[in-house]
C-alpha cells in the first residue's frame, strides 16, 4: 500500500521517504515462551557471529558479513548526510548530489578532464550571469543561447553514464541510490569476482565526484519532482503535511527540494556541500555476501584509505519546539480522500522505540489489527488503513493513514481512528494480541535475513543512527520485554490532540 | 534433474581510450586501472537439488530444501485467470481469489483464519492476474503443520461467506473510484486497452456494473471450474526434509478427487497495429505521461532472445540509448525507457514510456520515435552489442542467488508448459545473438510507422499541438456510475 505513497522508480532508485519507512523495519525478538528457542536464536546468532567490523585508518567504518551461499555480493555505502543537513535556499541539494554521483569523476566519465574542467568553468560563469539577469528581470535570450552553446561544448568531453555502464557490464544489479532526511545510500550488487572493480570505482566516486552534467540533471530532478510530488495526490499531501508538522526543524522541508531552490542551484553550492559532508568519518560501508574479510580489508585500505581525514561536519542544532495546539492541512484536488494523522515522538535511540513498534503492529499491522478490524471489516468506511512508527536520527513521528471507501469521508475515518486510540489509552491490550504482534515482528525480522541487500541496509543504518550495528540484533530483547502496561503508557504519553498533525486530500468537485 | 550451466564468460574490459594522467593530482590516479583488472572465473552455476513429483490425482509438487532459516514457504498456482471472466461480470476472478482467502475455509471463518495466522506471524495470501491464479504463504517451521492445514482448507473447502463477498466488492469499488487519481496508472491502463482492444479480456477493466452482477453462486461456479488437483502446481521450499514433506502434502491433498477441466477458448487479439494519436486531458497535470508502442511477441517466439538484447540496447538501463540520450543528455525525463514485455502465453507489448514536462511533450514523442527508427536503420555497434550481452550474461548469477526465485521460476515453466531448462536455453540463446539478429529483429518487430501513441496531460501547455503529428482521438476516461 505504501507503494502508492512512495513508488520505486527508474534505475532502481527510491526517493522521498521510502527509505524512512524501511528504516523502522526489522526488529528482532527473543523467545521466552517458545520452546523452539534454540533454533531461532541460532538463526540470528549465526548471522551476528559472521560479522567482521573494521575501521580504516582515516575513519571509514566497514561492516562485513560473509555469506557464501551464492557467488554474489551486496554493497551499501551509507553517507551520513541527507536533506536534514540542508540550509535555507539549498533544499534538494543532497538529493541532487546523489544524482550527480552517477555522472563520474575526474577520471571516469570524461575524455579529457583538463579541458573539460575549463569548459565547465566557462559554463558556470555564463550560468551565474544568467541567474543574475533573470533576477533583474532582463531579457536573457542571448545569454541563454550562449549558455546552450557552452553546455554542448562541455558535453563533448563527456562519456555519458560511464560509471553505471562499467558496473552494469560487469553484471551488476543496480547501481542505485536513495536518500532520506538523515542519509544518502549508494548500493550495488555484483558477482563476487568483481569486488575490486567495485572498490576502485566506488571510492573514486566518493572522493572525486565533479558534478558533471549538472544542468541537465537539474532538469531530470525537476521532472522527478513533478512526477512524485506535484502530479501525485500522495506526494502533494505528504509535502503539505510535513510543512506544518515541523515549523523549525528541517524535517519539514521536502527532500526533493523546493522548485525555486532547484531553479537557483549552482555547481559551487553543490561542490561545497559535497566537500563538507562526504568525509571519511561520515561514511559507513556494509558488505554482505561471498567475500573473505581478511582479503577484503587490505583492498579497502588501498582504495578507500586514499581519503584525507577531515573534520566531522556539524550536526543539526535546531530542535522542534513543542506544539501549542493541533495542526491541520487540507489539499483540495481532483482525487479520492486520503487521510494522514501524525503524533510527534522521539528519535531512534529512545527507549520507547520498541513499544511504539508494537503499537504500530497492534493498530495497523495485518488483517487483525484494530484499525483494519474496525474501519475496514466492521464499519466498512475505509478500504485500507495502516500505521507505522518513524524514529529516525532526530525526533520523528508516529503515523496513521486511511483511505475512505467510496461514499465515505475522511472525517468518518478520522473519528474512528481516534476512538480506537482512546480504547488503547483506557484498556490494557490482551496478552494474545500482544504476543501476536511480537510474533509478526519476529517473523518479519527472520524473513528480512533472506535478503543480502536488506541486511546490508539495516547494518549500516543501525551503525549510523544508533552508533552500533549490534543494536540490530539487540532490538530483540527490547521488543520481547514490552508489556501491556508499556503500551498503555506510551499511547497516553504521545497520542493526544495537542501533539497531533492531520493532513487530508479532499476531493475537489 | 540437475542442470549445469556453462561457465559464464568473463571478459577483461578494453575500452579504446588512453589513460589520462591528471596534472592536479599529486600522484598518478589509478582509477582508470579498471581496464586492466582481471577477473577470476566464477564457479559454474548449479541449480540446487529439488524434487518434482506428480501425485496420483495429477497435482504437480515441487520441493526444495533450504535450511538457512527456520521458515517454510508454500505456493499453489491454479491454472485460471481473469481472461475467462464472463464479459458482463468482469472482476469475478479477482473477487473469487480475494474471498477464497477472506471468506473462511473448512471449520473456520475468515476472521478465525486471520487470527490463527497472525497470532504466530504466518501469512497466506491469494491473488490472480490475467492468466494465473495463486494462493501462497509462509510460516515459521514450528507452526507449519497447523498453518499448512489452514492452507489445505482454503484450497479445498472455501466457505465464500456472503459478508466477505460484500466487503470485497466495497474494496473493489473503492479502487474503481480511485483509478484515475494516479496519472501513470491511468496511462498504463488506457494504453493496454488501445493495444489489445477496449473490451478484450487481456485489457478490459472492472466497472461498478460488472461487480454488481456477481453473486456467491458465480464464485462457487468459478471455483468448481478450476480448483482441481490436476490443475494445480504446488511448490514448497524451506527448512524441511523432502520425503517427510511429501507425506504431509499427501495427507492434505492426496485424497482430493481430480476432474477433467473444460477450459474456455482463449481470447483472440484482433487489433492490427495502426498509427494513432490519443489524448487524455488532465487539466491539473504538471507533466505529460507518454506511452507509445504496439502489440509484441510471445516469450516462446524464436526472436525473443534477440529482442531482449535489443531492448537492453534501445531502452533499458544505464547503457541504453534511451537512458543515455533522452535522460542524461537531454534531461527529458526522470523515467524514460523502452522494452518488449513478452508474455509466456500471449503476445506482450512493445512499449516506450516517459514522464516529461508539458512543454516538451511533442519533442519527447519525436525523440523517442526517432530512437526506435534509428535502431532499424543500421546495425548497432559492436561495442553496444558486446556491452548489452555482457550486462545480461554477467548478471545471470542473480537468477540463481536465492532458492525462492529458482523454485518459483521452475513452477512458472511447469505452469505454462515451458521446458524446465528454459533458463539455460535463454542464456545460451543470448550468447548467440549477433548484430545482424538485432537488426533483423528490430525490422521485424518494431513498427515506428504503426505506433499507437497516448498522451495524458494538459494540452494547453504542450510545445506544439498534438494534432501537428496526426489526427487526435480524445479518450473518455470518466467512470461509468
Amino acid at each position: 500500500m505504501m507503494g502508492l505513497l512512495l513508488k520505486p522508480v527508474a534505475y532502481n532508485k527510491q526517493v522521498m521517504a521510502k527509505a524512512e519507512r524501511f528504516l523502522t523495519g526489522f526488529i528482532c525478538v527473543v523467545f521466552i515462551i517458545f520452546i523452539a528457542l534454540a533454533d531461532h536464536c541460532l538463526a540470528y546468532k549465526d548471522y551476528q557471529e559472521r560479522v567482521t567490523e573494521h575501521t580504516l585508518k582515516n575513519g571509514i567504518r566497514l561492516i562485513i558479513l560473509s555469506d557464501h551461499s551464492a557467488p554474489v555480493v551486496s554493497f551499501q555505502v551509507h553517507v551520513d548526510v541527507g536533506a536534514v543537513n540542508e540550509r535555507v535556499g539549498e533544499t534538494g541539494i543532497a538529493h541532487l548530489l546523489e544524482h550527480l554521483a552517477f555522472n563520474g569523476t575526474q577520471v571516469i566519465g570524461t575524455k579529457n578532464w583538463k579541458d573539460e574542467k575549463k569548459a565547465l568553468a566557462k559554463l558556470d560563469r555564463i550560468h551565474k550571469k544568467l541567474l543574475m539577469a533573470k533576477a533583474e528581470g532582463e531579457n536573457t535570450q542571448r545569454l541563454e543561447e550562449e549558455f546552450e552553446e557552452a553546455r554542448l561544448a562541455a558535453d563533448r568531453f563527456t562519456r555519458t553514464n560511464e560509471f553505471g555502464q562499467i558496473l552494469e557490464r560487469a553484471g551488476a544489479i543496480g547501481p542505485g541510490a536513495y536518500i532520506s532526511y538523515d542519509f544518502t545510500c549508494y548500493w550495488v550488487e555484483l558477482p563476487s569476482n568483481k569486488v575490486q572493480l567495485w572498490a576502485l570505482l566506488e571510492s573514486d566516486r566518493l572522493l572525486n565526484s565533479v558534478a558533471r552534467g549538472f544542468y541537465q540533471e537539474l532538469k531530470v530532478v525537476k521532472e522527478e519532482r513533478r512526477m512524485l510530488v506535484d502530479n501525485s495526490p500522495w506526494g502533494r499531501l505528504w509535502e503539505e503535511f510535513r510543512a506544518i508538522a515541523y515549523k523549525a526543524h528541517p524535517y519539514g522541508n521536502p527532500i526533493i527540494g523546493h522548485m525555486s531552490d532547484l531553479e537557483n542551484m549552482t555547481r559551487d553550492k553543490i561542490r561545497s556541500f559535497y566537500e563538507k559532508h562526504y568525509t571519511p568519518c561520515n561514511i559507513i560501508v556494509a558488505i554482505v555476501g561471498d567475500v573473505e574479510p581478511e582479503r577484503l580489508i587490505p583492498k579497502m585500505e588501498k582504495y578507500f584509505g586514499r581519503f584525507p581525514v577531515k573534520d566531522r561536519p556539524p550536526s543539526v542544532i535546531t530542535v522542534e519546539p513543542v506544539q501549542a495546539s493541533e495542526r491541520k492541512v487540507t489539499v483540495e484536488i481532483k482525487a479520492e480522500p486520503i487521510l494522514i494523522i501524525g503524533y510527534h515522538t522521539f528519535k531512534a535511540t529512545h527507549p520507547d522505540r520498541p513499544m511504539l513498534r508494537i503499537v504500530a503492529e497492534i493498530l495497523g499491522g495485518g488483517r487483525t489489527s484494530r484499525l483494519y478490524e474496525r474501519l475496514v471489516k466492521k464499519e466498512k468506511v475505509a478500504i485500507d488503513v495502516g500505521s507505522w512508527s518513524w524514529a529516525p536520527k532526530y525526533p520523528g513521528m508516529f503515523y496513521l493513514w486511511g483511505m475512505a471507501s467510496k461514499g465515505h469521508t475522511n472525517q468518518e475515518v478520522e473519528r474512528l481512528i481516534y476512538e480506537e486510540i482512546e480504547r488503547l489509552k483506557k484498556e490494557l491490550v490482551n496478552v494474545t494480541e500482544l504476543e501476536g504482534a511480537k510474533a509478526r515482528v519476529r517473523t518479519e525480522f527472520i524473513r528480512g535475513l533472506k535478503s543480502r541487500r536488506g541486511i546490508a541496509r539495516e547494518l549500516a543504518w543501525y551503525e549510523a543512527v544508533t552508533g552500533d550495528w549490534r543494536n540490530m540484533f539487540k532490538e530483540l530483547e527490547k521488543v520481547e520485554k514490552v508489556s501491556e502496561e508499556d503500551i498503555k503508557r506510551v499511547v497516553n504519553n504521545y497520542f493526544f490532540s495537542q501533539n497531533r498533525v492531520v493532513g487530508m486530500v479532499e476531493p475537489k468537485l | 534433474m540437475k542442470r549445469e550451466l556453462k561457465k559464464i564468460k568473463k571478459g577483461i574490459i578494453f575500452l579504446l581510450v588512453p589513460v589520462f594522467l591528471i596534472g592536479c593530482f599529486p600522484k598518478r590516479d589509478t582509477t582508470r586501472d579498471f581496464q586492466r583488472l582481471e577477473f577470476v572465473e566464477l564457479e559454474p552455476i548449479e541449480v540446487p537439488e529439488y524434487t518434482r513429483r506428480e501425485l496420483k490425482n495429477g497435482m504437480i509438487v515441487y520441493l526444495m530444501e533450504d535450511r538457512t532459516l527456520p521458515l517454510i514457504h508454500f505456493k499453489a498456482l491454479i491454472k485460471t485467470g481473469s481472461i475467462w471472466d464472463p464479459q458482463d461480470k468482469a472482476g469475478l476472478c479477482d473477487i473469487t481469489f480475494e474471498v477464497i482467502r477472506t471468506g473462511g475455509g473448512g471449520q473456520r471463518t475468515g476472521n478465525e483464519i486471520d487470527m490463527k495466522l497472525e497470532r504466530v506471524g504466518a501469512q497466506i495470501e491469494a491473488g490472480a492476474d490475467r492468466d494465473m491464479g495463486w494462493v501462497c504463504g509462509f510460516s515459521l517451521k514450528d507452526n507449519f503443520n497447523e498453518i499448512f492445514s489452514v492452507f489445505g482448507d482454503i484450497l479445498r473447502n472455501p466457505l465464500f461467506d456472503q459478508a466477505k463477498i460484500e466487503l470485497a466488492k466495497i474494496k473493489i469499488r473503492g479502487l474503481i473510484a480511485r483509478r484515475n487519481d494516479n496519472i501513470e496508472e491511468l496511462a498504463n491502463r488506457e494504453f493496454r486497452r488501445l493495444i489489445y482492444g477496449r473490451d478484450n479480456p487481456y485489457a478490459r477493466i472492472v466497472e461498478y456494473k460488472t461487480i454488481e452482477k456477481i453473486t456467491r453462486n458465480d464464485l462457487v461456479l468459478f471455483y468448481n471450474n478450476f480448483f482441481h488437483p490436476n490443475n494445480i502446481v504446488l511448490g514448497l521450499w524451506g527448512d524441511f526434509e523432502s520425503e517427510e514433506m511429501l507425506k504431509k502434502v499427501e495427507s492434505i491433498f492426496g485424497d482430493w478427487e481430480p476432474r477433467e477441466i473444460q477450459f474456455p477458448e482463449k481470447p483472440i487479439i484482433e487489433q492490427e497495429p495502426i498509427a494513432s494519436f490519443n489524448l487524455v486531458i488532465r487539466k491539473e497535470a504538471t507533466q505529460s505521461a507518454i506511452r507509445m508502442g504496439h502489440l509484441g511477441i510471445r516469450r516462446d517466439h524464436p526472436d525473443y532472445f534477440a529482442s531482449i538484447v535489443l531492448s537492453k540496447i534501445l531502452g533499458a538501463g544505464w547503457h541504453s540509448r534511451f537512458g543515455r540520450r533522452l535522460r542524461t543528455e537531454e534531461g527529458l525525463a526522470y523515467e524514460v525507457w523502452a522494452w518488449q514485455t513478452a508474455e509466456f502465453d500471449y503476445p506482450g507489448l512493445f512499449i516506450a514510456t516517459a514522464q516529461t514536462s508539458l512543454g516538451r511533450t511533442i519533442e519527447a514523442i519525436t525523440l523517442m520515435k526517432r530512437e526506435i527508427e534509428l535502431i532499424r536503420q543500421k546495425e548497432v555497434s559492436y561495442e553496444e552489442l558486446k556491452v548489452g550481452k555482457e550486462s545480461i550474461l554477467n548478471a545471470a548469477v542473480f537468477w540463481f542467488d536465492t532458492k525462492d526465485e529458482i523454485i518459483e521460476r521452475l513452477m512458472r515453466y511447469e505452469y505454462y508448459g515451458y521446458p524446465l531448462d528454459y533458463i539455460k536455453r535463454l542464456i545460451e540463446g543470448i550468447k548467440e545473438v549477433t548484430k545482424n539478429d538485432i537488426l533483423r529483429v528490430a525490422r521485424a518487430h518494431l513498427k515506428p510507422d504503426k505506433l499507437t501513441i497516448l498522451v495524458v496531460g494538459n494540452p494547453e501547455f504542450f510545445d506544439k499541438p498534438l494534432s501537428s503529428l496526426g489526427e487526435v482521438r480524445l479518450l473518455d476516461i470518466s467512470i461509468p456510475q
